[in-house]
């Protein structure tokens, strides 16, 4: 693959406004098409190309502490800039610090800022820009104040460092400052009502508020004196929010688009209409959370037994090739395949056996099995009929109650169901880890705990050395799927078709949404 | 009024539906739905939410899927089935509910006074305003999703529709003239509600439920398709769904389910329309109002009977069900002399009417003429083309009808309406026209002509409804009037007023008048000569006096004998029955 | 005339407030929902409810209402909580792209089933065959397959309309009318059906009445009847049924607004309320009711033109 730019790396795709991921991931629609909405521009050559690119749902505010992840990132991430870089692998590169480094103990982080970086309004980037905007985030109640609820002060001791001093030490923090919660707004205008819709940022690109079309189109313009240009070989990127899948594959075969992600099904036709489709393997992942692991709700999910033939009822490979059109990825385990903490050896834990499971089931004093009710999201609904069957047929008869989409979030976290599927994006090992094992954890909705898993969570919140990490995580994707917390069953793989002349570089390492992961592919360094 | 549909009236509704292609094809199409809908578990095993890995996507009938599998590996066929009772289920709930409180209201709003109906109409404006599919989405928590209960919110945000359908229907019919007649008659309103006003509004309410039952199933299908509700509740528009985000690959998972559903609603549509020409009586075949009859009678036949109106042998059919004609005039000959007035009677039935349309050219569009002819001034007119016979009408012939308040156009002033005939006899300017029409009001006593140019049909009284149609009917100085029962329809304190204008017209415009009566008191009062009809044909024919002291027929004798009873039932004006009574006596 | 206008007016703004009222009190008892929806997933109970504090979702609903009602009053229906958009210019900008397809849809069905309609009723034979099988088509065949259909080969294959997306009017005239195409035809199919049958079959009956026929007595010509007189007539029921059609039509751009990506009120509004985005949803009803309030009046107001009695009777 050929990586025309410095930089990026994946950061974690955060669960975005429930919404917009969630349907995004629901749909498998995952939809980036990339269009050019003139069919001239198609082809794309050197540094005129234009990319314009479809997603799925409706951008946030633009106010730098209202940022949510997800596909809406491609616009926001276009236009601030990051204290951190994640390239297409996933590692942190410098972004607006050009280095970085812990005290010893961990509670302290100091930044370097790069030199010379300005607004699109003209005003200079500096430490107490990058204090402003993260004093903001932290007072402002969202998802970025969550990731950095381990700052306790910031401090801008001269233009160019910047200090974050920390309660505790923190190994998602350096992940996070390369995601929302590390952009720097301009601190003239942050907090101007204007922000939220024509936002003044230090990035590549600008948001062409004459063109744009709130909720609907979104036009960037590359700024010539930008310090990372190279990573952006498009001049000019559109934006298109088509929250219908079918629409968007029209869209791209009528050229009215020049890359963007399709169905399954559709890879075929697609790529006879001439364009490139890169497979992702996993970019999300569908798993049955069987949260109450006490069973002070549902008894039987209170017995491991229970937990464990539920793990067996699913026939994983056969889903994966029968109803994902082969476009994912069996698994037991809730990681990021392209992760450290996965471990391809942990996938054979639980094979396919419906007798086996019965036998489990019987064992544990459920020869007729059980009844639940599980929540019907948006994002679950298409795989609703393949887990009920799986489910039935060892003998746990599935009820599913609706549940309108604006209450998606608040039903999961109400404990009021002891089972629910998820269907979520692939995020970094920190933040599924602090989302599905800790205590506190939201999606831990009956804040289950074990000591084995409380003394592997103790230390990896120290270890800052990744590699050393890595190892941390793999035990805790251990622990949890010999414990059967979850029930994963597989990876939703995403297709990208891009026209030529334009190459989709990510691999899922990084399930960050940024248009680093779109070059231009010269005659000479085809797609690798 | 065509024998054929009267003849049609009197048959039952269910017979003519029966009788309609359109009605049987659409109801057994839905019959057949609902059958199939019923009979789901014996036509399939598989549950509609059943999954088979194998078969996903699968081709027709493998893997026993009649129909092949969708994307999830259900079984396309049963899933079809399934949704079946899904729609049903809520064409049911919906539009009972809809129609259960539209119609109530409607009759109750439109019926009843101001006060009510301002009340009944500010409750469903509020429900009209409300945002409908917003309410269903936010009402979610509430109704769980369940589409039943969304079909009771449906149907209450349906019912506004409904209501002011009946509403404006009823307002529409209430100031008739039969309604107000059986309202003076000391009818209880629920009598009148359930006899008269629900008649009229019967026709548009069932085609309107047929348009229920289809949004129903429309919106009911359209939130499954948005994903909003059950994901287990089989659906077309979850199948719709689901097929299209697959359409380019499986394309019959998309089609079946639309299919399905267009047949549906479209059933339920054409049903609708059938339902409701059955039940407003005649075929819904559009006929050309230009009528002019294909029978044209050979050139060289010499007129036997001289005179300005001059009708020979004629003879009209209207075809039978089966197809056969039915004459229903059968040789009628009579002869109008310039100046004179000739009095058609007859009972009903007995074809009066119908030669007097004859020679108007204005026979419905199923009527046949199968021989005779009719002259007007030596000019054969039947064969004639509608343009040709405009030329004569108004000018030549002109037409009084008994009905005075449906043979006016409601929505048309009088005043429009009048000049609209004057200048089409005889090109003039507006302003000519409207002086000539005002001048022709006060001729036809109508005491304040501006005002009465001014008005409406409803707005003036039978009486004076008369006069306007006389005025139009003599704005050309026609040399024939022909007029069908003038008095008929009218206040007996009218009656002689409209036979005395008639009179005083026709001698000021030295008109020969054709007028068709049942009534021999009228005969006697205006009438010169007489023509007796029975049965199609003419009997007897004759002057007044001779007819009435020596009647030759005894079909004459005996309507003669019966006016006696009729006169005393009737109580005629005076004079008219003075005069039946002098003659009689004579 | 002009008082009658008034006053239906102000009975709206009475309605719209009546609406609004019950809109809010309805989306009161998802507030909390609300409030974590904007935060995303993973807030803590504490950031729900500073979350609420902030939003000024946790004062009683009277006052909510009162505030919400006198900022509308001023203009201002404040902004979206998850964009922050502005509501009003929002909902003006987007009730532009569905009126424009939802009116022009109206219109070309209109006349569309006025001539097909009265075509049929007043010739018969062939026309009215035609007539028929365009309404059955309208009926039987789904407009979305249309819709499909109609961008396969118009769009990819020909490329003589746009896929997708929305052009406005003020920029490019031709270029808003080739981007509302193929969903107008797509979302006139059943409109059309229904309507042309409805007005059919007044005419039918219209063309039947004694009227007619003393008209044709006084030479009125033929053309004149068939349009002045009966087609007045038989409009009455049929502008009901297209006014029906009108909410029908709204409603069903919701779907083609989804197929077109096209940046309109019934996507927007359909979003808003699966996100709970009250500002949105209170601007929506109030527009809603608005549109509704002169939807109907226009309606009745025709009504009356067309129906003396309606008409001394309002």
């Amino acid at each position: 693959m050929r990586i025309r730019f410095s930089h990026s790396r994946p950061r974690p795709r955060q669960r975005s406004q429930a919404l917009a991921a969630a349907v995004a991931v629901a749909l498998l629609a995952t939809a980036t098409a990339a269009c050019d909405s003139t069919p001239a521009a198609t082809s794309n050559s050197g540094a005129d190309a234009t990319l314009a690119l479809s997603i799925l749902g409706t951008p946030n505010s633009f106010d730098p502490a209202q940022l949510i992840e997800g596909q809406q990132t491609y616009v926001w991430d276009s236009i601030f800039d990051t204290l951190l870089l994640q390239d297409n692998k996933g590692q942190l590169h410098p972004g607006a610090a050009q280095s970085w480094s812990y005290t010893k103990d961990g509670r302290t982080l100091t930044l370097k800022l790069r030199q010379g970086m300005t607004f699109s309004s003209g005003g200079a980037v500096d430490a107490s820009a990058v204090k402003a905007t993260l004093e903001r985030i932290r007072s402002t109640p969202g998802q970025s104040q969550l990731s950095l609820a381990s700052v306790a002060s910031v401090e801008a001791p001269d233009a160019s460092t910047v200090v974050l001093r920390l309660k505790q030490p923190d190994a998602s923090l350096l992940a996070a400052l390369s995601t929302a919660p590390g952009v720097i707004g301009d601190p003239k205008t942050m907090a101007n009502k204007s922000t939220a819709l024509n936002p003044v940022g230090s990035g590549p690109y600008t948001l062409d508020t004459k063109a744009t079309v709130n909720g609907s189109v979104y036009v960037l313009n590359r700024r010539d004196d930008y310090w990372n240009k190279k990573a952006y070989p498009f001049r000019t990127v559109k934006i298109r929010v088509i929250t219908d899948p079918t629409a968007s594959a029209n869209a791209l075969k009528a050229g009215e688009t020049n890359a963007g992600t399709v169905d399954p099904s559709q890879v075929a036709a697609i790529k006879a209409a001439g364009f490139q489709i890169t497979h992702v393997q996993a970019t999300a992942g569908a798993y049955l959370v069987l949260a109450d692991r006490a069973g002070t709700k549902l008894k039987p999910l209170g017995d491991l037994r229970v937990r464990k033939a539920i793990n067996m009822a699913f026939d994983r490979q056969k889903i994966v090739q029968q109803a994902m059109g082969g476009s994912g990825l069996a698994t037991d385990q809730l990681f990021n395949p392209k992760s450290g903490a996965y471990d391809k050896a942990l996938d054979k834990v639980y094979p396919f056996d419906v007798a086996g499971a019965r036998k489990l089931l019987s064992e544990a004093g459920y020869p007729n099995g059980f009844s639940v009710k599980m929540p019907s999201l948006v994002f679950t609904k298409s795989f609703e009929p393949i887990f009920t069957q799986a489910l039935a047929d060892i003998g746990v008869k599935v009820t599913w109650e609706p549940v309108p989409a604006q209450q998606t979030t608040t039903a999961v976290a109400s404990g009021k169901y002891p089972m629910f599927l998820l269907v979520e994006g692939l995020a970094t090992d920190p933040i599924m880890t602090r989302s599905f094992y800790t205590p506190a954890g939201f999606r831990n909705v009956f804040h289950s705990t074990d000591p084995k898993l409380t003394a592997l969570l103790d230390q990896a919140a120290g270890e800052l050395d990744p590699a050393k990490a890595a190892g941390i995580y793999r035990k805790i994707n251990e622990f949890g799927v010999e414990n059967a917390w979850l029930a994963p069953v597989f990876y939703i793989g995403t297709d990208w078709a891009t026209k030529k002349g334009i190459t989709y570089l990510g691999d899922g390492s990084s399930t960050m949404a940024t248009i680093r992961q779109f070059g231009v592919a010269d005659s000479a360094q085809s797609q690798g | 009024m065509s024998p054929s549909s009267t003849e049609a009236r009197r048959r039952s509704p269910l017979r003519r539906l029966l009788a309609d292609p359109q009605a049987v094809l659409s109801a057994s199409l839905l019959v057949l739905v609902v059958l199939l809908g019923l009979l789901t578990p014996l036509l399939t095993d598989h549950g509609p939410n059943q999954v088979n890995l194998d078969a996903i996507n699968a081709g027709v009938g493998e893997h026993g899927y009649l129909l092949g599998g969708d994307k999830s590996g259900r079984d396309i066929f049963a899933r079809l089935l399934h949704s079946i009772d899904t729609s049903v289920v809520s064409a049911l709930i919906g539009t009972s509910i809809a129609l259960a409180i539209g119609i109530t209201s409607g009759l109750v709003g439109g019926y009843f006074g101001r006060r009510t109906r301002a009340v009944t109409e500010w409750v469903f404006n509020l429900v009209m305003t409300f945002p409908g599919l917003l309410l269903l989405i936010i009402l979610m928590p509430v109704t769980k999703g369940d589409y039943k209960a969304t079909m009771v919110v449906f149907g209450v945000l349906l019912s506004p529709g409904i209501y002011r359908l009946v509403r404006n229907l009823v307002l529409g019919v209430k100031n008739e003239l039969y309604v107000d007649a059986a309202r003076v008659s000391g009818l209880p309103d629920r009598r009148i509600l359930r006899r008269h006003v629900f008649t009229v509004v019967r026709g548009p309410v069932i085609i309107a439920t047929a348009f229920l039952a289809g949004s129903s199933i429309a919106v009911q299908s359209g939130l499954a398709f948005l994903g909003v509700g059950s994901s287990t509740v089989p659906s077309f528009g979850a199948m719709i769904s689901e097929g299209f985000t697959n359409l380019y690959e499986e394309p019959q998972q998309f089609l079946w389910p639309s299919l399905a559903l267009g047949i549906i609603t479209a059933s339920l549509v054409l049903l609708g329309n059938a339902l409701r020409d059955a039940l407003e009586g005649g075929r819904p075949k559009p006929s050309r109002i230009v009528t002019a009859t294909s029978y044209r009678p050979s050139a060289t036949e010499v007129p036997s009977v001289a005179g300005l109106l001059t009708v020979e042998d004629l003879a009209i059919a209207y075809p039978t069900p089966t197809g056969e004609l039915k004459e229903v005039v059968s040789g009628v000959t009579l002869s109008v002399a310039a100046g004179e007035t000739l009095g058609l009677v007859g009972e009903s039935g007995s074809g009066k009417t119908q030669t007097a349309f004859a020679a108007l050219g204005v026979l419905p569009p199923e009527a046949v003429v199968t021989r005779g002819s009719i002259r007007l001034d030596g000019r054969e007119l039947l064969g004639l083309s509608e343009r040709e016979l405009r030329a004569v009408r108004g000018t030549s012939i002109a037409y009084v009808p008994q009905e005075p308040m449906s043979n006016l156009d409601p929505s048309c002033t009088v005043g429009a309406q009048l000049v609209e005939g004057v200048r089409a006899a005889t090109p003039m300017s507006g302003r000519e026209a409207r002086e000539r029409v005002l001048a022709l009001l006060a001729r036809v006593g109508i005491p304040d002509p501006e005002r009465t140019f001014r008005s409406y049909p409803h707005q003036i009284s039978g009486g004076m409804a008369q006069r306007v149609l006389i005025a139009g009917a003599v704005a050309g100085r026609p040399l024939l009037l022909i007029a069908d029962e003038p008095t008929t329809a009218l206040d007996v304190t009218v009656q002689a007023e409209i036979l005395d204008l008639l009179r005083d017209l026709q001698k000021d415009l030295n008109m020969a008048v054709l007028l068709v009566t049942h009534n021999f008191g009228v005969v006697a009062d205006i009438c010169g000569r007489v023509a007796v009809m029975r049965e199609g044909t003419v009997v007897e024919t004759g002057t007044t006096d001779d007819l009435f002291a020596a009647p030759r027929h005894p079909y004459t004798r005996k309507l003669l004998d019966s006016i006696l009873d009729e006169t005393a039932l009737r109580t005629d004006p005076p004079t008219a029955s003075a005069g039946a009574l002098e003659t009689e006596t004579r | 005339m002009t008082v009658y206008v008034l006053r239906r007016l102000t009975a709206g703004l009475v309605l719209a407030v009546l609406v609004t009222m019950i809109t809010f009190l309805l989306l009161s008892t998802t507030f909390d929902d609300v409030a974590s929806s904007v935060l995303g997933n993973g807030a803590t109970p504490q950031q729900v409810t500073a979350q609420k504090a902030l939003m000024g979702l946790d004062r009683p609903v009277a006052i909510q209402y009162s505030d919400w009602l006198t900022h509308a009053v001023r203009g201002d229906l404040g902004a979206s909580y998850f964009t922050s958009e502005p509501v009003r210019s929002a909902l003006t900008a987007r009730l532009g792209v569905t009126l424009s397809i939802v009116v022009v849809a109206l219109l070309a069905t209109s006349v569309i089933s006025v001539a097909l309609g009265v075509a049929a009723a007043a010739r018969g034979g062939a026309v009215d065959r035609i007539a028929q099988g365009v309404a059955m088509v309208g009926y039987l065949v789904p407009s979305l397959l249309v819709a499909i259909a109609l961008v396969y080969v118009l769009a990819i294959e020909l490329h003589v309309f746009p896929a997708t997306g929305y052009t406005d009017f003020g920029e490019s005239p031709s270029r808003w009318a080739s981007s509302i195409a193929i969903p107008v035809v797509a979302l006139m199919m059943g409109g059309v059906a229904s309507l042309t049958s409805q007005i059919r079959g007044a005419m039918i009956g219209e063309l039947r009445k004694d009227y007619v026929r003393t008209l044709r007595t006084r030479g009125v010509p033929t053309r004149s009847i068939v349009l002045r007189h009966a087609l007045r007539n038989a409009a009455g029921p049929a502008l009901t049924v297209l006014s029906l059609e009108f909410i029908q039509m709204l409603g069903g751009a919701l779907i083609i607004e989804q197929i077109f990506a096209l940046p309109g009120f019934g996507q927007y509004a359909f979003n808003a309320s699966l996100q709970g985005d009250v500002p949105i949803i209170m601007g929506i009803s109030l527009f809603g009711v608005l549109l509704v309030v002169v939807v109907n009046l226009v309606v009745d107001l025709l009504n009356g033109w067309l129906n003396p009695k309606a008409r001394t009777v309002n």
